[in-house]
C-alpha cells in the first residue's frame, strides 16, 4: 500500500486537528455524553467527506490504499479529543475483518460503504465475561442444516449506531466463526450498557437463533479463528492509538496548569513532587507512542500483528493510564470534578485498556511465545 | 526508518562477517577475574582490532581517523557487535564519546590535531567533573585553577573519575573566577595525566572493583593551550559533552540488554525452577513479569530507532536523549533486580566477574550493584526528570537552584 509522505501525513494531522477542535471540542464532546446514542451525525459527514474512512482501505473498494500508519493519525487524534465516534469499531475492525475476509462478495458489496461513511459497522468480539478468548465467546455457531447464531455477546463498540455487526461465534471445539448480521434483522437485539466511558458505548447483543446466509459468512464456519485473533489484535492496536492521543492530550492540559496554577507563591509545576509526575507523564507517552509504532509497522509491514499488538497493549495500556491517572492527581480537587475534563481522559484511556484483552492477557500471549515454545537464542 | 535499516544489508553483511571473523570465541571465560592490568591489555588489542577493522571510532569522519559511519550505519554496527556479543570497548569511551566530541565541538585546529589523532590511536581518557562537593549540582566544583603565564595552576579534588588509573588524558572542570556566579567561573581545561602533582587513588566499588579513583591535584600545570573554550566558559562547554553522553552510545546499550540481559533472562527462566521445584516458566507472576520486561525492552528499541530517525530527519539530539538514558537507566536496573530475586540464594555466591562485558556479565547481581552506575551516574534519575521536565515540558526552575 502507498503509504501518505512525511509531508503528507502532517498536513493531514493538521487538518485532523483543526476539524476536531472546532467541532469536537469539550463542550461538543459532554453534550454528547448525555445524549441517547452519543453520534455527531454531521461531524461524522464531515469526517467522511474529508476521506478519513476511506484511508487504508484499497481503492478497488473505493478507498485511498494507504497505510495504516495514516489511519493511525485519525485514531490519535480522535483520542486526543475524546470524540465520540464509531472509527475504532467500523473504519478500523469492522473494515479490517472485510480486508481479510475470503468473501469477495460481501468485502466489495460493504467496504465501498464504510469508507464513505455510509455504513457503520461494529464488531462483536468478546463473550460475555469480557473475554476475548475464541472459548470464551458466548454466541454459538451451529451448522447443521444452515448456518445458525445463537447467543450472547457483550462489549461491543458503538453497536446502538451500527448498519451491520460483525459477530464472532464459538464453533466447536477452539473453532471461531465470523458472519455478519444486519443490526435490524429478526432475532438481533441491541442495548446500550452504562459504562463509565460515555464517549463510546458498549452494547450487549443479543442473537435469537439468527440464521446466516452462506453469502454473510466471512469465512468457513469454524476456520476463523485465525481471522478472529488478527481482529483482536487490529483492535488492540486501534485502542493504543487512541489512547496514546488521549494521554498526549491530557498531559498537555495538565503541563499547562501545573505552570499556571500557584500555591505557596510558586507555580506548582516547580516543585518537585509534581514536576517529576510530569516528567513520568512524558517518559510514558513518548514510550506508548514508540509502542503504538511497534504494533502500526508490524501490520504495514505486513507481519502477523498479534505479537506486535500484545507488545503494544501491554505497555502501553497501563502506561497511557497512568498518565490520565497522575493528570488528575495533578489537577487537585478541580481533577476529581464532572467539570473538568480530566475524568473524560482517565475513563477513555481505562476502556481503552480493556477494550480488545486486558494487558494481562496479552502478556501471557507473548510469555507463551518467549517460553514455551523452542529457545529463539 | 526499517526501510531505511534493510537498504544497509550489504553494510550489515560486512559487520557481521568481520564479527564473525573477529570476535574471540571464549573471551568471557577469559576475562572473568580478570585483574585491572589484564583488563586494560585486553581492551587494547581489542581496540587494535576494532581500529584495524574501522570500527573504533565508527561515528566520526574519515579524515580524523574515523569510521566516517552516518548513524543508521552506527545502528547497525552497534546492533552486530552486540548479536556476535562482542567486548564492551569500555576503556575508551570517554575519549570517543566524550573528549572527542567536546574537542570537535569546541577545540581550536591545533586542539584537534594534537588530541584526535591520538584517541583514534588508542589514548585512554578520564572525566575529572565531579568533586566531593559537586554532583549532581556539577556547577559547584571548587578545584581551582590560576593562570601562570601561558599555564594554568590546579589544585583541589575530583572523584569518581572512571579509568583515572589507566588514562593519558582527563578532561577537567575547573573554578577559575571563584568570585563569579557559580557558572560563568569554570573553565575546561585538558590535563595530561602524567603531570607532577596528581595523586590517584582508586576507590572500591560496590561491586568488589576498583574502577573509578579519587584524583588528587597539586599544583598541577597546565598549559593554557589546552583549554577548551573560553576562559570561564567551561559550562557551555560541558553541556555539549554531556549531550552526546546522551545521545547514541544508548543505542549500543540498547542492544546489548535486549541480547544479552533480556535475552539471557529467558534463558534462565526457562531453566530455573521455584523452591517447590517447580518449573519458574509455569508460573503465572514470573510469566507476566518476562512478557512485560519483554514490552519494555522493544519499547526502548524503538523509542531508540525514533530518536536516531529523528536526528537523521531533523538533525541534532533533542530531549529525547534524556528521556531514552532515564528509560534505559530504570529498565536495566529493573531486570536485573528481577532475575535477582527470582533466583534466590543460589544468585548470592560470588563468582569472578566478566570484564569487559558491559552491564550484562550473567551474573544478576553482579548486574544488579552495577545498574547502579546508570541510575546514578551521567545525571542521576531524579535529576534526568528535572531535565525532562524543565526542558521538554518547560515547567519553571525549582527556585535556588539556578
Ligand atoms: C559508576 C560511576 C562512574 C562515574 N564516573 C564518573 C567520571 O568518570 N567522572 C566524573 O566526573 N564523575 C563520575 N561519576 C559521578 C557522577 O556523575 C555523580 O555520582 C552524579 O552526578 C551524582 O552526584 P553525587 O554522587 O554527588 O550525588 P548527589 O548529587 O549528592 O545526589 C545524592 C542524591 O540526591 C539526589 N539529588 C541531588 N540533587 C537533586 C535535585 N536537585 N533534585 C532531586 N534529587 C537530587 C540525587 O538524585 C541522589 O539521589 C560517576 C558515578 C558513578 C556512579
Amino acid at each position: 500500500m502507498p503509504a501518505l509522505s512525511d509531508a503528507e501525513r502532517d498536513e493531514f494531522r493538521d487538518s485532523a486537528r483543526r476539524l476536531l477542535a472546532d467541532r469536537s471540542a469539550s463542550g461538543q464532546v459532554r453534550a454528547l455524553l448525555d445524549d441517547e446514542t452519543g453520534f455527531d451525525r454531521s461531524l461524522w459527514s464531515s469526517m467522511a467527506e474529508l476521506g478519513w474512512f476511506a484511508i487504508h482501505i484499497g481503492e478497488s473498494h473505493g478507498g485511498m490504499g494507504a497505510s495504516y500508519g495514516d489511519l493511525a493519525v485519525i485514531l490519535h487524534e480522535l483520542g486526543r479529543q475524546v470524540t465520540p465516534a464509531p472509527v475504532l469499531g467500523s473504519v478500523l475492525v469492522g473494515a479490517e475483518a472485510l480486508i481479510r475476509s475470503s468473501n469477495e462478495g460481501l468485502a466489495a458489496e460493504l467496504l465501498p460503504g464504510v469508507a464513505s461513511g455510509e455504513i457503520v459497522l461494529a464488531a462483536a468480539l468478546a463473550g460475555e465475561s469480557g473475554s476475548h478468548a475464541p472459548d470464551r465467546l458466548t454466541v454459538s455457531c451451529t451448522t447443521a442444516g444452515p448456518t445458525v447464531l445463537d447467543g450472547v455477546a457483550r462489549f461491543v463498540l458503538d453497536a446502538h449506531v451500527a448498519d451491520h455487526l460483525v459477530i464472532a461465534a464459538a464453533n466447536g471445539e477452539g473453532g471461531v466463526t465470523l458472519a455478519v448480521v444486519d443490526r435490524s434483522a429478526p432475532g438481533v437485539t441491541v442495548e446500550v450498557e452504562p459504562s463509565f466511558d460515555r464517549t463510546r458505548r458498549l452494547a450487549r447483543v443479543t442473537l435469537d437463533q439468527v440464521a446466516v446466509d452462506d453469502a454473510r459468512l466471512l469465512g468457513r464456519p469454524g476456520a476463523d479463528r485465525a481471522l478472529f485473533e488478527r481482529l483482536v489484535a487490529v483492535g488492540a492496536i486501534g485502542a493504543v492509538c487512541d489512547a496514546v492521543g488521549a494521554a498526549e492530550r491530557v498531559l498537555e492540559i495538565a503541563n499547562t496548569y501545573a505552570k499556571e496554577r500557584f500555591q505557596f507563591e510558586r507555580p506548582i509545576g516547580s516543585f518537585q513532587a509534581v514536576k517529576h509526575h510530569l516528567a513520568n507523564m512524558l517518559v510514558d507517552v513518548e514510550s506508548s507512542r514508540a509502542a503504538a509504532t511497534i504494533a502500526i509497522d508490524a501490520l504495514d509491514g505486513g507481519d502477523d500483528p498479534r505479537s506486535a499488538a500484545a507488545i503494544a497493549t501491554s505497555f502501553a495500556g497501563p502506561a497511557c493510564t497512568r498518565v490520565a491517572h497522575t493528570a488528575v492527581q495533578v489537577f487537585g480537587g478541580i481533577g476529581f470534578t464532572w467539570e473538568h475534563d480530566a475524568h473524560l481522559f482517565l475513563k477513555r484511556v481505562r476502556l481503552d485498556e480493556a477494550l480488545f484483552g486486558t494487558p494481562a492477557w496479552h502478556r501471557q500471549h507473548l510469555a507463551a511465545e518467549l517460553l514455551d515454545g523452542e529457545p529463539s537464542v | 526508518m526499517i526501510d531505511e535499516l534493510k537498504a544497509l544489508d550489504g553494510f550489515r553483511d560486512d559487520v557481521r562477517s568481520w564479527c564473525e571473523q573477529h570476535v574471540p570465541p571464549g573471551w568471557r571465560e577469559a576475562q572473568a577475574g580478570a585483574d585491572h592490568r589484564q583488563f586494560a591489555e585486553f581492551h587494547r588489542w581489542w581496540g587494535a582490532e576494532l581500529r584495524d577493522g574501522g570500527y573504533f571510532a565508527p561515528h566520526w569522519p574519515t579524515e580524523l581517523g574515523g569510521g566516517g559511519f552516518d548513524l543508521l550505519q552506527q545502528v547497525i554496527l552497534f546492533e552486530e557487535l552486540a548479536r556476535a556479543d562482542a567486548p564492551r570497548n569500555s576503556l575508551y569511551q570517554v575519549a570517543l564519546y566524550n573528549a572527542g566530541p567536546t574537542i570537535i565541538h569546541a577545540g581550536t585546529d591545533e586542539q584537534k590535531a594534537k588530541f584526535l589523532p591520538d584517541i583514534v590511536q588508542g589514548a585512554v581518557w578520564c572525566q575529572g567533573f565531579s568533586e566531593p562537593n559537586a554532583g549532581s549540582d556539577l556547577a559547584s566544583i571548587e578545584t581551582r585553577a590560576v593562570r601562570d603565564g601561558d599555564e594554568y595552576v590546579v589544585t583541589g579534588q575530583k572523584v569518581w573519575t572512571s579509568m583515572a588509573l589507566e588514562a593519558d588524558w582527563c578532561i577537567l572542570l575547573v573554578r577559575t573566577d571563584p568570585t563569579a556566579p557559580k557558572r560563568k567561573g569554570i573553565t575546561y581545561l585538558v590535563m595530561d595525566m602524567r603531570s607532577q602533582g596528581i595523586e590517584i587513588r582508586p576507590i572500591k566499588q560496590s561491586n568488589g572493583q576498583s574502577e573509578f579513583c579519587e584524583t588528587f591535584l597539586d599544583e598541577v600545570r597546565v598549559p593554557v593551550a589546552y583549554r577548551l573554550g573560553a576562559e570561564n566558559d567551561g559550562w557551555g562547554v560541558t553541556n555539549s559533552t554531556l549531550a552526546s553522553e546522551r545521545g547514541v552510545v544508548i543505542v549500543e546499550l540498547a542492544e546489548r540488554l535486549r541480547r544479552n540481559g533480556l535475552g539471557a533472562f529467558i534463558d534462565a527462566v526457562r531453566t530455573w525452577t521455584d523452591e517447590a521445584g517447580r518449573p519458574m516458566s509455569s508460573d503465572a507472576g514470573v510469566r507476566d513479569l518476562v512478557a512485560r520486561r519483554h514490552a519494555e525492552t522493544a519499547v526502548l528499541r524503538q523509542l531508540l530507532l525514533t530518536m536516531v530517525t529523528n536526528i537523521v530527519r531533523r538533525g541534532g539530539v533533542g530531549n529525547e536523549a534524556s528521556i531514552v538514558k532515564l528509560v534505559y537507566s530504570e529498565l536495566l536496573q529493573g531486570l536485573m533486580n528481577d532475575a535477582t530475586s527470582l533466583q534466590g540464594l543460589s544468585g548470592q555466591i560470588e563468582r569472578p566477574p566478566v570484564m569487559s562485558a558491559g552491564w550484562e556479565t550473567g551474573d544478576w547481581m553482579y548486574d544488579y550493584l552495577n545498574s547502579f552506575a546508570w541510575t546514578i551516574g551521567g545525571g542521576t534519575s531524579e535529576i534526568m526528570r528535572n531535565i525532562i521536565g524543565e526542558r521538554a515540558l518547560g515547567l519553571p526552575r525549582e527556585p535556588g537552584v539556578a
